[in-house]
């Protein structure tokens, strides 16, 4: 597989369906495809979305592209035009030239070359002919030799050389006519620097599996997420007198309106925030959450439960489970009734848990309730019950819960006994473990967890973060964790785990995310810069007309600036409007 | 100098009349504001005129509303202190599924006038992850109770909603199935054919409104009907039906006919994906080695069933990495396909645990079918892990591909530590991994 040409393995998933075939395209060419996207639509995660819907692309036409000499140049095409669509930015390239025209032109260093070329890559290289675009793709992206991009194009080696000398300079010249002077030594440099956004860890396996079962539905290419800027357009019309007194009327009534109905908004959106996250009591669905004064309705649906005993309270929730079938929340109803018990009911909840042993789903749907119960007071004895009666998905589940509760109590054992136990189980059963025991550590001791973090193995590190970042969603939790972060020694470790905090936080409270990622510095100013930008993307995908007023009336200048070089005109300007 | 005078008191003519004009115009749009504050409806009376519109029949983009006016007001203000309730679980419980499971309870129990009451309360929080979450659950819950609304609502919502309307039409649609499949593919068509605002693009693509769920409950619920209407379905949402449908062969009663209407397929793309589905969902409800042995009772091209055991491997993967690499392999029928798994194996294992994956692959012994396989295992710990990658590459039995190999690692060892480059390079030794 390895020696095969992308036309070949191309044409051997079009004919026979090989889907390993496929998946070496997808390992070869993953990384570029996804650096391609990300230069044009910069959140990571919206890249991940083009990156996987140009493999669709690659799945659907793979007869039509096997007469193709230079695969990397399609896919190349077809970032490009799925990026623009995604983000509409035909007319965003007029935008940068503009701006860059009225930039000032620094020395170019192969760093700071690459940035500046960067947003005028893909357009460029759009720009040059069939012939330029395949030999610079080979030689730069593809890394091939002046040999094998002449045994690709049926050229020389010599040929196939000035070739991409030629093409080099074509591209410099459009590069050049956008406002950024390079020198083409200086241009190949930054084309042979390592793409500046590598595709994210597991990122070709997962696409893999996703395009090919995805690759016979259709690829609409227009973009959804994008679309919050639209604004009505006015327009003038000739005025006289009476239209110019009517429309002053007009306009002091809708200004009127306009002005309540804002303000009343604005009203309504910040009493929701200050009510959902205000300092809460402790919350159980058993524990009637709220304090429901309706007479309306026939059934209050949180009615203060009536006391069962521990076996009548597991038959309610066993008549929830046997009901799957025919009642699509019986789970989460099942699970909800399992809350009752208390800790001290453990014991006696075992036992009637014995009963329903012949009854497998009930069984298995019971399991990481009870065993979560049992472990707040023994949770050696939880796990070794479920390593030895569960399988498959009621076995992880129950290990989660189990380690949960005892991460509550003694996060340090909790700890100890994963790092005992990772190798010799199954990954898919411990793979939740590390971050759940981070998130319950992080939120009761946050100095600890922090201690701890820093000494975590590579390999659990990421789950790590991601449990304290999975605590700061909490807004009582949220100040210590923040605090810590500024205190982590590791600039790595911090920048990563603040990426996922203020990706977490900004989907409950994207502007107080988006202003504290603006705020964090770091040695590395350009990895600042990106955690801003993504999660004011996320902002944006929530609520597009909040993040764009934040944006253009509150937001820092140099985050202000990175984003208005990523965005269309057209939708700058409604952004400006809506703003005003 | 009378010149000059006539010019002055034209001037001061022009400028007259333009104060005058400034004057009237402010004065106007004073006016227009003290209408606008003297008459502007209040939100009771907003609310009341809204009650007034007939349940069920809203306009586009609007709610319809409750019945009777008296309770809406009560009905709201309830709902936002209990939707208050579910989003601070939602945003506070860092045990999602205990929190998930809570808040579609809670939902679960609320009658129509209080899902609508509610979804308008949604209305007035500002977007966040949480808002979302409610709406769907909200959306799903209507569903049970009158699923023509809860679509008609779904399919109105503008483009610039907020969340996007196509994930609500596909939140819709799935519970719809889940209740009356037929009736949900019905509405599917109707969205297909022109679908929602703003759903144009990742979205469509990937959910393509449910459809893979659509059939499949459409299958569980009157599986002659499913193999009918599938037939009828545009060329390429079939394949998506198809490998929803595929999935019922988890199921005893229905795989058997399931299998054989796969099976009767013309050769093709949809059929290897769909009979892939069809014998992964077999061996996972703990019957791999009949399903197994029907696949090699089926005498398909060797290419399509090497195709069709991949993809059980890789279902049962992330469940046991061991174990469905070992099958895999067992099941080679040449040193080029052994090659071949070996690699797949190993490229998709080293991504998730590279230590393990290059204990196995020792353990399959470094022949040169093994070449490509840790061709791709140098290179993919090349970044982090750059001495050990070294040593995979000089390892590597095969001349040509170990020269080329090692010229990638150092390539990408050169660009990820380009301060250690050398130091990582000529310290590599070249003992066995």
């Amino acid at each position: 597989m390895i020696d095969k040409s992308d036309i070949e393995l191309l044409s051997e998933y079009a004919q026979f369906g090989t889907e390993v075939a496929f998946a070496e395209l997808v390992r070869r060419h993953v990384g570029f495809v996804y650096a391609t996207a990300v230069r044009l639509v910069v959140d990571p995660h919206l890249a991940e979305d083009v990156t996987q819907a140009v493999f669709v692309a690659l799945a659907r036409n793979a007869r039509k592209l096997r007469g193709r000499k230079v695969l990397s140049s399609w896919l190349h095409f077809t970032a490009r035009n799925l990026a623009a669509n995604v983000v509409r930015t035909e007319v965003r390239r007029r935008a940068r030239e503009q701006e860059a025209a009225m930039m000032p032109i620094p020395s170019p260093e192969p760093e700071s070359v690459w940035e500046h070329i960067a947003p005028h890559l893909d357009a460029a290289l759009a720009e040059l002919n069939a012939a330029d675009r395949d030999a610079l793709m080979l030689r730069f992206f593809e890394r091939k030799t002046a040999q094998e991009i002449g045994e690709r194009l049926g050229l020389g080696e010599e040929a196939a050389q000035k070739r991409v000398e030629r093409a080099l300079k074509r591209l410099r010249s459009r590069i050049t006519a956008r406002g950024v002077a390079v020198p083409v030594v200086a241009l190949a440099g930054a084309l042979s620097l390592p793409a500046t956004h590598a595709a994210p860890m597991g990122l070709a396996a997962a696409l893999t599996a996703k395009v090919l079962a995805e690759a016979a539905t259709s690829i609409p290419l227009t973009s959804y997420l994008v679309k919050g800027f639209s604004m009505a357009h006015l327009k003038s019309s000739p005025i006289t007198a009476a239209i110019a007194i009517l429309a002053c009327l007009s306009l002091g009534t809708a200004g009127f309106v306009a002005g309540k109905t804002a303000a009343t908004k604005h009203h309504a959106a910040a009493a929701w925030q200050q009510a959902m996250l205000s300092p809460q009591r402790e919350l159980s669905a058993a524990s009637d959450p709220a304090p429901s004064t309706n007479t309306v309705s026939a059934t209050p649906p949180f009615a203060a439960p009536q006391r069962l005993s521990v076996s009548e309270i597991l038959a309610e929730a066993a008549q929830h489970f046997r009901a799957l079938d025919t009642d699509p929340d019986a789970w989460s109803k099942g699970l909800v009734v399992l809350e009752k018990l208390r800790a001290e009911e453990a014991a006696e909840a075992l036992r009637h848990f014995e009963v329903y042993r012949l009854e497998r789903g009930v069984y298995e749907a019971m399991a990481p309730a009870i065993l979560g119960l049992w472990a707040q007071t023994d949770p050696r004895a939880a796990l070794q019950y479920a390593l030895t009666n569960l399988q498959r998905n009621a076995l992880t589940m129950s290990i989660e819960r189990v380690s949960r509760a005892w991460a509550r109590q003694e996060p340090d054992a909790a700890w100890a006994w994963y790092r005992e136990t990772r190798d010799s189980a199954q990954p898919k059963i411990m793979g939740s473990v590390p971050k759940t025991v981070f998130a319950e550590w992080a939120g009761h001791d946050t100095p600890a967890a922090f201690e701890r973090v820093a000494r975590v193995s590579l390999a659990d590190e990421q789950a790590a973060l991601y449990g304290i970042s999975e605590a700061a969603r909490n807004p009582g939790q949220r100040p210590g964790i923040l605090a810590a972060i500024a205190q982590m020694p590791d600039e790595e470790q911090r920048r990563r785990l603040a990426r996922a905090v203020a990706r977490d936080w900004a989907e409950i409270e994207p502007q107080a995310a988006t202003e504290w990622a603006a705020s964090l510095a770091f040695q590395n100013p350009a990895a600042g810069r990106l955690i801003s930008i993504n999660v004011f993307g996320e902002w944006w995908r929530l609520d597009p007309h909040a993040a764009a007023k934040w944006l253009l009336t509150q937001g820092p200048a140099a985050l202000r600036d990175q984003i208005k070089n990523r965005m269309p005109p057209e939708e700058l300007k409604k952004l400006q409007e809506a703003a005003r | 100098m009378r010149f000059l005078w006539k010019l002055l008191r034209s001037f001061a003519r022009l400028v007259a009349l333009g104060v005058a004009l400034l004057c009237t115009v402010l004065f106007v749009f004073l006016a227009g504001y003290w209408l606008g504050w003297k008459f502007a409806p209040t939100d009771a009376a907003r609310q009341t005129r809204a009650a007034k519109l007939v349940p069920g029949a809203g306009k586009v983009g609007s709610l319809p509303r409750a019945p009777q006016s008296a309770s809406l007001k009560p009905i709201q203000e309830d709902m936002r202190q209990r939707m208050v309730q579910l989003a601070r679980w939602l945003v506070s419980e860092t045990d999602r599924n205990a929190a998930h499971a809570r808040v579609t309870a809670a939902i679960a129990s609320l009658g129509r006038d209080e899902v609508i009451a509610a979804l308008a309360v949604l209305d007035t929080a500002p977007a966040s992850g949480p808002m979302n979450t409610l709406r769907s659950r909200l959306l799903e819950r209507w569903v049970a109770l009158d699923p023509q609304a809860a679509f008609d609502y779904a399919r109105s919502l503008p483009a610039d909603f907020g969340e996007s309307p196509a994930r609500l039409v596909t939140t819709v649609l799935r519970r719809w199935a889940f209740f009356d499949a037929a009736a949900a593919l019905q509405a599917w068509r109707g969205v297909a054919l022109v679908g929602t605002p703003g759903d144009d693009h990742v979205l469509r693509r990937t959910d393509n409104f449910g459809l893979d769920m659509i059939a499949w409950h459409l299958g569980r619920q009157d599986l002659n009907r499913a193999l009918t209407e599938i037939g009828t379905l545009p060329g390429e949402d079939q394949s998506v039906a198809w490998r929803g449908l595929a999935n019922l062969a988890a199921q005893e009663e229905h795989r058997e006919r399931i299998l054989a209407a796969i099976s009767a397929l013309s050769p093709s793309a949809v059929r290897s994906g769909a009979l892939a589905n069809a014998v992964s969902a077999w061996a996972q409800a703990g019957n791999l080695d009949n399903a197994v042995q029907w696949l090699d009772s089926t005498q398909l091209d060797r290419r399509e069933q090497a195709g069709i055991e991949e993809k059980m491997a890789l279902s049962f993967f992330y469940e046991n990495p061991s174990n469905s690499a070992d099958w895999l392999i067992a099941r080679a029928q040449s040193p080029e396909e052994r090659s071949q798994r070996l690699e797949l194996m190993t490229s998709i294992w080293t991504d998730l645990d590279p230590a393990t994956a290059g204990r196995w692959l020792i353990a399959q012994g470094l022949d040169g079918s093994a070449a490509a396989a840790m061709w791709r295992f140098a290179n993919t710990i090349a970044a982090n892990h750059p001495a050990e990658a070294v040593i995979w590459a000089r390892s590597i039995p095969d001349e040509d591909m170990r020269q080329r190999t090692l010229v990638q690692v150092e390539d990408r060892i050169r660009q990820q530590h380009p301060h250690r480059a050398g130091e990582l390079l000529s310290g590599a030794t070249n003992s066995p991994p």
